[in-house]
């Protein structure tokens, strides 16, 4: 039965089930209605949703570890504080290349849209040009910290420290290899189905990376330097 | 269906190798290591053709010969021996 | 078994937040992305003044700077991640909200749970004292 989808109830969908359009379908709508009509959802829903799941898993993670730091912030053994250690100009900074760097892959990605194979490469490279800054200026802040004798095995609160932040610069540097492969692979093979889901996971996981950065700010450096 | 891929085993020892240099800081092996994750990253995300097709005509006769061996084997079972 | 063709360029295949552009679209996928980005700007500079000032009951800077980071990844989740109340959004929408609570059970608990030990036993040092 192809039934549209009209606003009466008497047109034979009472439960409003929906139902595939067996050829009437609109560029931009699927046959799968979401409400298990129309066969199994699209291959880029399928893949969104996924890797959606995937960053949630790696947010809980992240959890694990400012719980950690959370109880562990006041455990100093004696050694320097927050509010001696962190230099807030510099964690600005950070904060404003990793913001900037989320709209720029924004853009990249209405750029992708338009299938602009320029833009699209610009908007990508502005994006891991800010990462590396971000992660160069947190390579220098671990190195200071570690001369000045504030290393991570100096106290329970910069093992913590460490551990938090530095977990995050792993995954930014993941991002950055990942993004550079992206780059190369755009450049190839074009704007194939199986690289613009690739494009969309590697977006999603950059601003999950930005909101993680957000809590970390906030929590640790904000938090840390004036309580 | 997707394409079988031996990639999942082949970072898995690469990152378990690059682990087990991590313990022992084993330096030039965590290089070798991460190297050998990313390589093996990148040749698998390049590969063009990652699933095939089969028709469901394939599928209903591989079934109906599966049922078929089945019907026979417990047919078989049933004869008083 | 023939391998299936990936160059079809499958103009249907959409997920949630996609929007199909046309060429006079930008501007519309363009602005949701600058909203975000001076709204989270705005929040970022909000943070860091009110964490620095005294603005804000000192006792209660912690609360209002986790407020404020709460609600600026309330805007990435909207404008960048286009997580919206659509009912194509709904499976992320309650995976997200799965996530929150496990992540408000970890810390919430670890806290809860360390302060409570923390209250209940012994400090450390006197703990030491007795061992040895």
């Amino acid at each position: 039965m192809s039934v549209g989808a009209t606003a009466s109830g008497m047109s034979g969908d009472p439960y409003k089930l929906g139902y595939s359009h067996h050829g009437h379908l609109e560029p931009g709508t699927d046959e799968a209605t979401g409400h298990g009509e129309g066969g199994p959802a699209s291959k880029r829903i399928v893949v969104a949703y996924g890797f959606w799941i995937f960053l949630l898993s790696d947010i809980i993670m992240f959890s694990a570890f400012f719980a950690s730091y959370a109880v562990l912030s006041g455990a100093t053994a004696g050694g320097p504080t927050g509010r001696e250690l962190f230099d807030l100009p510099r964690v600005a900074i950070q904060t404003l290349c990793l913001l900037t760097s989320s709209f720029a892959c924004g853009l990249a990605a209405i750029a992708t849209r338009l299938r602009n194979h320029l833009w699209t490469q610009i908007g990508l490279l502005v994006t891991g040009l800010l990462g590396v800054v971000f992660l160069a200026l947190e390579f220098q802040e671990f190195t200071t910290m570690i001369a000045q004798g504030a290393g991570p095995s100096r106290s329970a609160f910069l093992s913590s420290f460490f551990a938090l932040v530095g977990c995050h610069g792993l995954h930014v540097t993941a991002g950055l290899l990942w993004l550079g492969t992206m780059m190369a692979q755009v450049f190839v093979k074009g704007f194939q189905p199986p690289i613009l889901r690739r494009l969309m996971c590697f977006s999603l996981f950059w601003h999950a990376l930005d909101i993680i950065w957000v809590a970390l700010f906030s929590v640790v450096y904000l938090i840390g330097a004036y309580s | 269906m997707p394409k079988n891929s031996p990639t999942g085993f082949v970072t898995a020892f690469f990152t378990s190798v690059t682990g087990f240099a991590l313990i022992w800081h084993i330096w030039w092996m965590v290089v070798i290591g991460l190297v050998g994750a990313f390589a093996t990253f990148v040749v698998f995300a390049w590969r063009d053709v990652d699933e095939y097709e089969f028709p469901a005509e394939e599928v209903a006769k591989i079934d109906r010969e599966r049922r078929r061996v089945r019907a026979e084997a417990i047919a078989a079972m049933r004869q008083p021996a | 078994m023939n391998p299936s063709s990936n160059t079809r360029d499958d103009q249907r295949d959409l997920a949630p937040g996609d929007e199909l552009i046309t060429d006079g679209d930008v501007a519309s996928g363009l602005l949701g992305y600058v909203i975000g980005f001076v709204l989270a700007l705005g929040l970022t500079a909000c943070s860091f003044y009110v964490a620095g000032s005294d603005l804000i009951w000192k006792p209660g800077i912690p609360t209002g700077l986790i407020v404020l980071a709460v609600a600026q990844m309330g805007v990435h989740l909207v404008f960048f991640l286009h997580i919206t109340t659509s009912p194509d959004s709904t499976n992320n929408v309650l995976a997200l909200a799965f996530g929150v609570l496990i992540v408000v059970l970890v810390i919430g608990g670890s806290l809860w749970i360390m302060a409570h030990l923390d209250h209940n036993m012994m400090p450390m040092d006197k703990l030491m004292e007795i061992q040895r």
